[in-house]
């Protein structure tokens, strides 16, 4: 009963961060001003950055997850693991498809293989890779074991995708707003993005909550029912 | 009993497949990261004292275009420019076909196709236009963008301020 009301509120909250999403977007479109060397292009930023982020910020709660997993050796974090490991390849592929859309008009190519494309492209991969794992491997500690490792080498990626364009020779423009030496941003644009990348964060926990819940549930479910016909 | 059995060898199947399709990924990814990727591209002056050597292969190389060095003929899409290092160390770029929206003169290149064996100039298959991390409004009395940071990014492992030394840094 009370797991059924948080999740009503959860969904409620959801319906309030999307209305939110679209505000930005009107900003991000009618308001900032068009930027001198890209044009209107560049507006795809709004979109590609705070899912960018969303998608690190489902690696912090994989790595959480995972090492709650490990430590207490209980498969109930693996719930939170593969809401996160879902949301995370959500986030990731968005962040590859506005990425590939921007790339075009601006570089001349939809994709090369410079070192933030591809530990990008990697996160996608093992995110697929850890969901993949959880339904290949039976219920049970070797389950709990496996899938947590892997949670946290996904989120050993997230640094390295980060650092990548000041780590290596790139395509992909090095960082704009946390680099030493201020922002290299026009402060209105920077405020949208910012508003964009809170926005993002909290949509993106929010989603990996109520698919937490939701898994719960169904292995709630799934657990009576074996027990009514066994 | 054989039921039972059979389901465990299907399980273990199912893991093994998963197991071994991550580790493929993460090693091909690894492999390419490794082989060719570890330097993305070359500087025009790393380039061309290597060029005998990189002629024939497919390299990229990325500079500043030079400004006053573009040659553009609309009816057979040739194009022709030069890059720097803003080092004295300069190459002739040729293309062909209609360059990026963003390619103009002091942009920040990114060229993939083979250089001269004397490492005069390079025949280019994809050009490629880097820009820099800043976003600005545009103003009314011209460009007031800061060309310093597309250098700082393009040049990043090498010494920008001593021209004298010549050769890149290990």
């Amino acid at each position: 009963m009370t797991a059924r009301k948080s999740k009503f509120t959860l969904a409620n909250s959801l319906t309030v961060l999307l209305a939110l999403v679209f505000v930005q977007w009107l900003l991000a479109w009618f308001w900032v001003p068009v930027d001198e060397a890209q044009g209107e292009v560049y507006r795809i930023v709004y979109l590609h950055v705070p899912g960018a982020f969303a998608s690190f910020l489902s690696a912090g709660v994989l790595l959480v997850g995972s090492l709650l997993a490990l430590r207490s050796k209980s498969e109930h974090w693996l719930n939170l693991s593969r809401a996160a490991a879902e949301v995370g390849l959500l986030f990731t592929l968005l962040t590859l498809a506005t990425g590939s859309i921007w790339g075009k008009p601006t570089w001349g190519v939809w994709w090369t293989w410079d070192a933030r494309l591809t530990t990008s492209f990697l996160l996608a991969l093992m995110y697929g890779g850890w969901i993949l794992l959880f339904g290949a491997i039976p219920q049970g500690p070797s389950r709990t074991r496996s899938c947590s490792i892997l949670g946290v080498m996904i989120a050993a990626d997230v640094p390295i995708i980060y650092k990548s364009v000041t780590w290596w020779r790139t395509l992909h423009q090095p960082q704009t707003i946390l680099r030493t030496g201020g922002s290299t941003m026009d402060g209105d644009m920077l405020s949208v993005l910012l508003f964009g990348i809170a926005i993002m964060a909290v949509v993106s926990i929010n989603l990996i909550l109520v698919r937490q819940e939701t898994l719960s549930l169904e292995q709630e479910l799934e657990e009576k029912s074996l027990g009514v016909t066994s | 009993m054989n039921l039972s059995s059979k389901k465990k060898r299907s399980k273990s199947t199912k893991w093994l497949v998963g197991i071994s399709l991550i580790a493929s990924a993460v090693i091909a990814m690894a492999m390419t990261q490794i082989s060719s990727n570890t330097v993305y591209f070359y500087t025009p002056d790393e380039a061309q004292a290597q060029a005998a050597a990189l002629t024939s292969q497919n390299i990229k190389v990325a500079g500043m275009v030079i400004a006053g060095s573009r040659e553009w003929d609309a009816t057979t899409l040739k194009l022709a420019f030069t890059i720097t290092d803003l080092k004295n160390h300069e190459i002739r770029v040729k293309y062909n076909g209609p360059p990026p929206d963003m390619f103009k003169e002091g942009q920040g290149v990114v060229i993939e196709g083979k250089i001269s064996s004397d490492g005069q100039t390079f025949a280019a298959k994809t050009l490629m236009v880097k820009h820099s991390e800043e976003y600005k409004k545009p103003t009314a009395g011209g460009s007031n963008m800061n060309k310093e940071l597309l250098e700082k990014s393009l040049f990043k492992d090498q010494p920008v301020t001593n021209p004298s030394s010549g050769g890149s840094t290990p």
